[in-house]
């Protein structure tokens, strides 16, 4: 029966390869085709393939078949224009966690079940179980991982983890301190980081680079869009290309300023017609696991001067309502083009109003040298512009989103 | 318009910006440092420019000495006084403090809940609850101070006094949201609310208090009672004396539990909670009204009813219906019932939860015949029962560290916190039927006669006061 088997399985594979070779203009048809498939995993698991071994010989497996050239889709949820996550799956049987794709960091970590019960954002999100993973391995070491908006500490383990149909045997973090603010807000349960290497706590291998040691991918880039609120679709990450149902035009490309973060150079920030700052050139980072756009805080004062706006709340700039329509644009100058956020692209939606104030989707925020200051493009600026991130040639490219 | 704070949702919404991933050695401000100790204060506590004297103690009086009872006319004003001064870095601390609270009461509502028997109602106050833990903070020393502040949300680095709270500023700031409860239209709203906080620290004979602590309570209730009692000898008459010394003090009628605690406990800290509030524009109907308890069980009890516009939506999906009832300005009554009244248990467990306020939705408000029982609800819940549930046993357990508390270390046996709350007919007259004018909106007739949940919320910190459920008006939990 072996030999029945496999023909049929390379019957599905060519005929995936072929699909990514057909004509540009029925990239559409071939991207919702690929949606539209179930996960390889699936299909083995449909034909009595042991995935406890499968999955341990994932890497010699590929090399042996043509199952190349993939673009891998996932699907993210938007919650509040705040956050966007996605479902990835570890252990064996899989474990499913809700995760943001950040490119400000480089590490996974999950909430682990020996997170004390002192933390109550652990009663509320979905927490690793390595008692009930036949794929798991002991590593122990300790790790913490500093954000903008607080830490998290865990030790390190190893198991498979799946993105987006793709299996990777990872090292990543079993958080047993999760601190009740943010994370008691946080409608995900962990961060996969899609960060560069440098940037990995404890030194550990992200997961785009196992996936891109594999050489499964079209391209050794992935590409983010971030819907708005109103949108169905919340938002989607892919691995391996980018998807032209959500930009127009040509992509854009701006390189990395510093080798091994997702940095690049600004050459000015305006407000309407004025170019206000970084006239000698800036630092900013392109980050998918930060809301807003955040810049240093005498930088974002003089920007609020120039738009009028006084007031601040819980460490946000508002403004009343009615004011909006009338607020100029605000540009940024990235690889010899101009970025331009309207009005309506800065000020955040508020669902929560009991006022007429709106809240802007801009933050001071001061990171000292060597790292800072920094400018962090975030979820504010990739609504606008659908982004690709592209490892092969270190650049970022930026699309109009659509 | 008189400018609005920044309340809890405003609050929410901005601390999600702050799940901003961005990874590096960046400097961390955690959001809530307004909590911390600051600079100055650290620098006075690591070198105090005074040598230490021993922090002077006291031995509570016996229970039976002669006490004044508790005028709470008096606590509210000092409450609305305290609330006229808030600035607005004030405003902002009330609405971390409330936020904080809020979950902490989510949580033990759920173990409040697990625990409970069959079709027995519930009622728990989170910022009674905080309080209490807070106050436990502000009597403790490493590491159940440490473990205390992790509960409470804030973690610690090791050696950094400013990433520590100061219990002092809590409990300030949650002063601020308990007044800004009552404080609804001034005090000379014909309507005032009422709510009164009484804390009883009974401790047994030889116990030595130290005075700093029971000071720094003053911010939660001015109303504090050492009092020394044997708690060894008999538990059940020990327990008969606090109820009888409440209920003196207090006035309040309430369900205070008599069961035994174990005889080796030298320290009870109880809170007792009175909310009085006033529906204004209802009114009691005459006679007794039917409520199910279940589909063949009803009893009788008197019933308020009145028409308002009020908000009003249904959950198509969940099968339930949320009515919004103003107590003032910016206090809410929230009633929730499923629309199969079975249904309760699966509707508690889905609506109270962390995310509860984000549930609320603000459609505009409509006629409405709201009738429902008048709500005169006791109940008691020990926080020591609701921490071993969430698997913290030993927080407050014999080996708690407690050296801020008293002169030796305390063990402490009950933490109580018991809660009357009380909903009532506004006072002024109002016609016994509303004309009702030609052509108006159809009034959508509302009535709560089988078990359903309430919250009591206040906008401005964002607090929810109250989280309940009424399976029988008529029980007293």
């Amino acid at each position: 029966m072996g030999g029945r088997r496999m023909p049929l399985w390379a019957l599905l594979l060519l005929w995936t390869s072929c699909s990514f070779s057909l004509p540009t203009d029925t990239a559409s048809f071939g991207r919702i085709l690929l949606k539209k498939m179930p996960s390889v995993r699936e299909i083995l698991e449909e034909r009595g393939v042991d995935m406890t071994r499968i999955s341990a010989e994932w890497g010699e497996f590929i090399k042996k078949s043509s199952f190349t050239n993939v673009t891998s889709p996932v699907v993210l949820t938007n919650y509040l224009d705040t956050q966007y996550y996605g479902e990835i799956g570890i252990g064996t049987p899989s474990q499913t966690f809700k995760v943001i794709f950040d490119t400000g960091s480089a590490n996974l970590w999950v909430p682990s079940t020996k997170c004390g019960p002192l933390y109550t954002a652990c009663e509320i999100h979905n927490l690793y179980d390595s008692s009930e993973s036949s794929s798991y391995m002991e590593n122990g070491t300790e790790f913490t991982i500093h954000y903008g908006s607080g830490k998290v500490k865990g030790f390190l383990s190893q198991d498979v983890v799946t993105v987006g149909g793709i299996i990777v045997t990872q090292t990543f973090g079993e958080v047993t301190e999760l601190p009740l603010i943010p994370f008691m807000l946080a409608k995900f349960d962990g961060v996969l980081g899609m960060g560069f290497p440098a940037q990995a706590v404890d030194g550990v291998i992200p997961v785009f680079d196992h996936i891109l040691s594999q050489r499964v991918l079209k391209e050794e880039v992935f590409s983010v869009y971030y819907s708005r609120e109103s949108h169905l679709l919340g938002g989607e990450v892919v691995l391996g290309g980018s998807d032209p149902q959500h930009y127009q035009g040509n992509f854009h490309y701006v390189s990395i300023s510093k080798a091994g973060s997702w940095q690049i150079t600004m050459k000015g920030v305006s407000v309407g017609p004025a170019t206000l700052l970084c006239e000698e050139g800036c630092m900013a980072v392109v980050d998918t696991g930060t809301s807003y756009i955040s810049g240093p805080t005498s930088s974002l004062q003089l920007i609020m001067q120039a738009l009028g706006v006084k007031e601040k709340r819980a460490n946000n700039y508002v403004v009343n309502c009615s004011q909006v329509p009338t607020l100029p644009d605000i540009s940024f100058y990235l690889g010899g083009r101009t970025y331009t956020l309207s009005n309506m692209d800065y000020v955040q939606k508020n669902p929560f109003r009991n006022d007429d104030l709106c809240i802007l989707a801009l933050q001071g925020l001061d990171i000292p040298p060597p790292t800072g200051p920094v400018w962090v493009l975030g979820a504010t600026f990739i609504r606008k512009f659908y982004t690709e991130f592209d490892r092969h040639n270190n650049r970022i490219g930026f699309a109009l989103a659509r | 318009m008189t400018p609005t704070g920044a309340g809890l949702k405003a609050t929410i919404f901005c601390i999600l910006t702050w799940v901003s991933l961005t990874a590096g050695d960046r400097v961390y401000i955690h959001p809530f440092h307004l909590l911390y100790y600051s600079k100055s204060t650290c620098a006075q506590l690591e070198n105090p420019s005074v040598e230490t004297l021993p922090e002077p103690t006291f031995e509570p009086v016996p229970i039976q000495a002669k006490t004044s009872p508790v005028d709470e006319k008096t606590l509210r004003d000092k409450l609305v006084l305290a609330t006229e001064k808030l600035e607005a870095e004030d405003r902002q601390r009330a609405a971390q403090v409330a936020m904080i609270a809020n979950f902490m009461g989510f949580r033990m509502y759920k173990m409040l809940s697990e625990a409970r028997g069959v079709a027995s109602g519930a009622v728990l106050s989170p910022p009674a609850l905080f309080g209490t833990l807070v106050s436990f903070y502000l009597g403790s020393l490493d590491p159940t101070a440490s473990q205390l502040q992790v509960l409470l949300g804030v973690p610690v680095k090791e050696g950094d006094c400013t990433s520590r709270l100061d219990g002092h500023k809590v409990l300030t700031a949650l002063q601020a949201v308990q007044g800004l409860l009552v404080t609804q239209g001034g005090s000379s709203s014909q309507t005032p609310l009422l709510q009164s906080t009484v804390v009883g620290l009974f401790t047994a004979p030889g116990l030595r208090l130290k005075q700093p602590f029971v000071e720094s309570l003053g911010p939660f209730t001015p109303a504090i009672f050492p009092r020394s009692l044997d708690l060894s000898t008999d538990p059940v008459l020990a327990a008969q004396k606090i109820n009888r010394f409440v209920q003196a003090v207090t006035g309040w009628k309430m369900n205070l539990p008599l069961e035994g605690v174990s005889t080796d406990s030298t320290l009870f800290f109880n809170t007792y909670v009175h909310f009085q509030g006033k529906m204004r524009g209802f009114s009691q109907l005459t006679g007794l009204h039917e409520f199910w308890v279940d589909n063949s069980t009803s009893v009788s009890v008197p019933m308020l009813s009145g028409t308002g516009n009020f908000q009003h939506w249904s959950d198509a999906q969940n099968n339930f219906s949320v009515t919004r009832v103003p107590l003032g300005e910016s206090v809410t009554l929230l009633l929730i019932q499923p629309q199969c009244a079975s249904d309760l248990d699966r509707v508690e467990v889905l609506v109270f939860q962390h995310d509860f306020l984000t549930w609320i939705k603000n459609p505009p408000p409509r006629a409405i015949r709201l009738t429902l029982p008048q709500l005169e609800i006791r109940g008691s819940y020990n926080l020591q029962d609701l921490l071993a549930q969430a698997k913290l046993s030993t927080l407050l357990g014999a080996e708690a560290n407690l050296g801020k508390m008293g002169d030796t270390n305390p063990r402490v046996g009950e933490v109580l916190n018991s809660i009357l709350l009380e909903l009532q007919a506004g006072e002024e007259e109002q016609p016994t039927e509303s004309a009702q004018q030609p052509g108006s909106p159809e009034v959508l007739d509302v009535t709560l006669s089988s078990p359903f949940l309430f919250a009591i919320y206040e906008r401005d910190s964002g607090a929810l006061h109250f989280l309940g459920r009424v399976d029988n008006p008529q029980n007293v939990v």
